[in-house]
């Protein structure tokens, strides 16, 4: 890929990221202009992006978009629910559109659902836009401009003929200037139109003076709305046929006309009912509700008839509610919150300061410039090797000093040395804080992530993310994004219950889940908790049982520490079914997997029917490790100081055997050992010391402590520890490689696969 | 002719046809204060609407006849 494309792409995914984070506000914020503006110049910038290079297709699908922003922008179309889904589905479609490129060289997922987006796109341009002419009209008199003159009274009778009728047709009728004179009265024919439900005429936008009126041309034009047959229609009309354009009626355009009245015409208890329906979504309440009204005023007929309606596509009828319900509460707000003409509003205020915070970071943003990851990655490795290569300087000096007696070189070395060692730190610490990146950069995929689930899954969740500037080294980050995902997944599909169960439980709808992060000394807790069922202990146990991970008689003996911990099993799933969302059963051990690989841990804390909440515990930065060196069969070996719990020298006759296995009792504790020659096959015997005692190492796995025969300890060093390479990475018995001072290399042990191995 | 045109008033009633334009439109700019009395009326013809309406005539009364009256106030 040449470097052009490359800018291109990062800078795409860049700007989408942005897209995303803007349309979310815009979906919860509709009337922000800012959000429309914001979203306007990012879609244009990548449309002119994409014109740089041969895609048509992402061009042209960026330039449709375009139009769309551009029609919001400008109010010619208004925002509706409907349409930020289609947005996503574009944002999604370029997203995997650039990662094509990336691989392939081609937006291949854009070209294959091209078509269907751009069918979809300008279908809701010409759908939505009321005020525009629509094609099979004249330009002279905007197209259905007169069904928006429809009082609210006309509506109503037409909601329960969408309920009986497949389709409402819009007749609009302009007779020929000469039509008196072929004997026709066009009004006569207008009333007398079949299947009719309202009517309006219309006349010139200017009339001319009454002396030199014509009074045998017609001017006028007629309006109409039927709810008889298409065919019906044309045969009415067959001999003024060219006269007549027939369009159907949408339905939720005409709600949308009165919608917002209708709304304000509600008595304000009734209306707050409504609202307060909103959030529960149970469509049987909002037909009991509209059903129950005392007056028979018109705005209420009107919602009686919108709801019924509305039967076969509730979704959208709440999505429109919400809608009007926003407008509403935003003009409410509008006028109690101070006059315009005294100064700006609060809203107008904390807009302005919005917009001031988005400007500033602008200006920041031009002040960074846009590093390959590699190259750091390099730096990090070259920072790595210099630290080593210091740590030479300190051998070196003694060497001087003891076997060739220099000492004032040796005096000279070693200031040099600290001088060196100071620039080294410090270079270490720059690059592992050019490494840090804020948790923002993977929090910013769940809102959408959310969303799409909790609304598959038929849920009402609101996401709350705190701590989003906590910063994190950059390697752990990304390996904490899956991780995130199974957990947020299992707490939207096991955790959150359905908004029915929380209403009969009591609990607050809509549910909680918080994705928050914080500092911990030079650790970072990242934490997934839900306001959810909690884990289920009792059935946690009876699984565990019935998976043969405990024996019966132990079950009950185990804490609820214990037994959540089952939950990390691979295979451990109590879900009964298997949804395409979670619970397959993978997911909960290769979150633990991972996280411990990354030297973490995970902390679990669970109410049952109040939430769970999951701490995952990593250490901040790739700073270096702490591990210590032991030796095996004349060779070093490092062993992560977190998993040594102590070291023990114990003589030969202290060992036990239970069967064939080697245990070591310890302070009343029987331990089992393992001899490390012997796994690692190297064929020799342990070494004991002057003292004919072996040396052994406890370590801590998973929970238990387990005894290593090994030959000696030596040091604690600080290494930095790499992941082994392909075609090494397999081997998880290591948990990586270290340069040593003196320039050999350590082999790092995973303990815990060490035991599983064996 | 289902036409009644006083000094006050022109009233139409019944059936209204294209041939009242003439004489109605005479008597709308001979009377600019005249008021139209439409309660009684069934049906006018397009181009007797069309007179009343260019000339903004004063409407004293409105059709009877619900749906006519719909049509016709809908349109001013």
């Amino acid at each position: 890929m040449n470097p052009l494309l490359t800018q291109f792409v990062d800078e795409s995914e860049e700007l989408l990221d942005r897209c995303y984070d803007v349309l979310l506000r815009l979906e919860k914020d509709p009337q922000d202009e800012d959000s429309v503006e914001e979203l306007f110049r990012a879609v244009h910038t990548l449309k002119g992006n994409s014109g740089l290079f041969d895609f048509p297709e992402l061009s042209e699908l960026l330039h449709a978009t375009e139009d769309v922003m551009e029609a919001l922008r400008s109010a010619r179309l208004v925002y509706q629910p409907g349409l930020s889904d289609l947005l996503f589905r574009l944002l999604d479609a370029v997203r995997q559109g650039l990662a094509d490129i990336r691989a392939e060289g081609k937006p291949t997922t854009v070209i294959v659902q091209h078509q269907d987006l751009m069918v979809n796109l300008r279908g809701w341009m010409d759908d939505q836009a009321p005020l525009s002419a629509s094609p099979s009209l004249p330009t002279h008199e905007r197209g259905d401009a007169p069904l928006l003159a429809m009082p609210l009274a006309a509506q109503v009778a037409l909601w329960p003929a969408f309920e009986t009728a497949d389709v409402l047709w819009h007749i609009a009728y302009r007779p020929a200037p000469d039509t008196f004179y072929h004997g026709d009265d066009p009004l006569w024919q207008a009333r007398h139109a079949p299947g009719l439900l309202w009517g309006t005429i219309v006349g010139p936008q200017e009339w001319p003076d009454p002396e030199i009126l014509d009074l045998y041309q017609c001017v006028l034009a007629f309006h109409m709305i039927s709810q008889a047959p298409q065919s019906e229609i044309v045969q009415y009309f067959q001999f003024d046929a060219e006269a007549v354009t027939l369009s159907p009626v949408d339905r939720w355009k005409l709600a949308n006309l009165g919608g917002r009245d209708a709304l304000r015409g509600l008595d304000e208890n009734r209306r707050s009912a409504l609202f307060s329906l909103l959030r529960h979504e149970d469509f049987a309440a909002l037909i009991e509700f509209s059903d129950g009204a005392s007056t028979a005023s018109v705005p209420e007929k009107w919602f009686r008839g919108f709801v019924h309606a509305g039967k076969g596509d509730q979704d959208r009828v709440w999505a429109t509610l919400r809608e009007w319900a926003a407008h509403f509460s935003g003009e409410v707000l509008a006028t109690t919150n101070g006059l315009p003409d005294i100064g700006p509003t609060r809203e107008e205020t904390a807009r302005q300061r919005i917009k001031q915070g988005r400007d500033d970071e602008n200006v920041r943003k031009m002040a960074t410039i846009r590093v390959a990851s590699e190259k750091i990655d390099r730096l990090m490795a070259l920072v790595g090797e210099m630290v080593v290569a210091k740590n030479g300087l300190p051998y070196l000096a003694k060497k001087a000093e003891s076997e060739y007696g220099v000492n004032n070189l040796a005096r000279e070395m070693w200031a040099q040395y600290a001088a060196i060692n100071r620039i080294a730190d410090d270079l270490q610490a720059a690059v592992f804080d050019v490494r840090m990146v804020p948790m923002a950069t993977i929090f910013q995929r769940f809102p959408k992530l959310v969303r799409d689930l909790a609304r598959k899954l038929g849920k009402d969740v609101a996401l709350s993310i705190v701590g989003e500037d906590t910063e994190i080294d950059k390697g752990v980050a990304e390996i904490l994004a899956e991780p995130l995902l199974h957990l947020i997944r299992n707490s939207l599909d096991h955790g959150i219950e359905l908004p029915d169960e929380r209403r009969r439980l009591g609990k607050a709808l809509p549910a909680r889940l918080r994705l928050s992060a914080w500092y911990q000394g030079d650790q970072v807790v990242v934490e997934v908790s839900d306001d959810g069922r909690g884990l289920d202990s009792d059935r946690i146990r009876r699984r565990a049982h019935e998976k043969g991970l405990v024996a019966a008689d132990e079950l009950q003996r185990l804490s609820d520490q214990d037994v959540w911990g089952f939950i990390f099993h691979p295979g451990f799933s109590t879900a009964t079914s298997v949804s395409d969302v979670s619970g397959r059963g993978v997911g909960m051990d290769i979150v633990k997997q991972v996280v411990e690989q990354r030297g973490g841990r995970i902390v679990l804390e669970s109410r049952h029917n109040q939430g769970l909440s999951v701490r995952l515990i990593m250490p901040s930065a790739m700073m270096s490790r702490r591990v210590m060196v032991v030796e095996l069969g004349r060779q070093s070996f490092g062993i992560p100081i977190e998993d040594v719990v102590e070291t023990v020298r114990v003589a030969p006759d202290r060992l036990q055997h239970l069967g064939h296995h080697p245990t070591l009792t310890l302070r009343g504790h029987t331990l089992s050992l393992v001899n490390l020659a012997q796994v690692l096959a190297f064929h020799e015997e342990p070494r004991p010391n002057r003292l004919g005692e072996w040396a052994v190492l406890i370590g801590r796995v998973g929970d238990e402590d387990v005894g290593f025969i090994i030959d000696d300890f030596r040091e604690t060093v600080d290494v930095i520890v790499k992941p082994l390479g392909e075609p090494l990475a397999h081997l998880s018995i290591y948990q990586g490689t270290a340069l040593l001072g003196d320039g050999s290399v350590l082999l790092v042990l995973n303990l815990k696969e060490l035991i599983r191995w064996q | 002719m289902a036409v009644e045109l006083t000094q006050e008033q022109a009233r139409l009633s019944g059936y209204v046809g294209i041939d009242a334009v003439e004489p109605l439109f005479s008597w709308l700019l001979d009377h600019p204060g005249g008021e139209v009395d439409l309660s009684q009326l069934d049906h006018l013809h397009t181009a007797v609407w069309q007179v009343l309406v260019a000339v903004r005539a004063r409407i004293a009364a409105w059709p009877d006849d619900e749906g006519l009256k719909c049509w016709l106030m809908s349109g001013l």
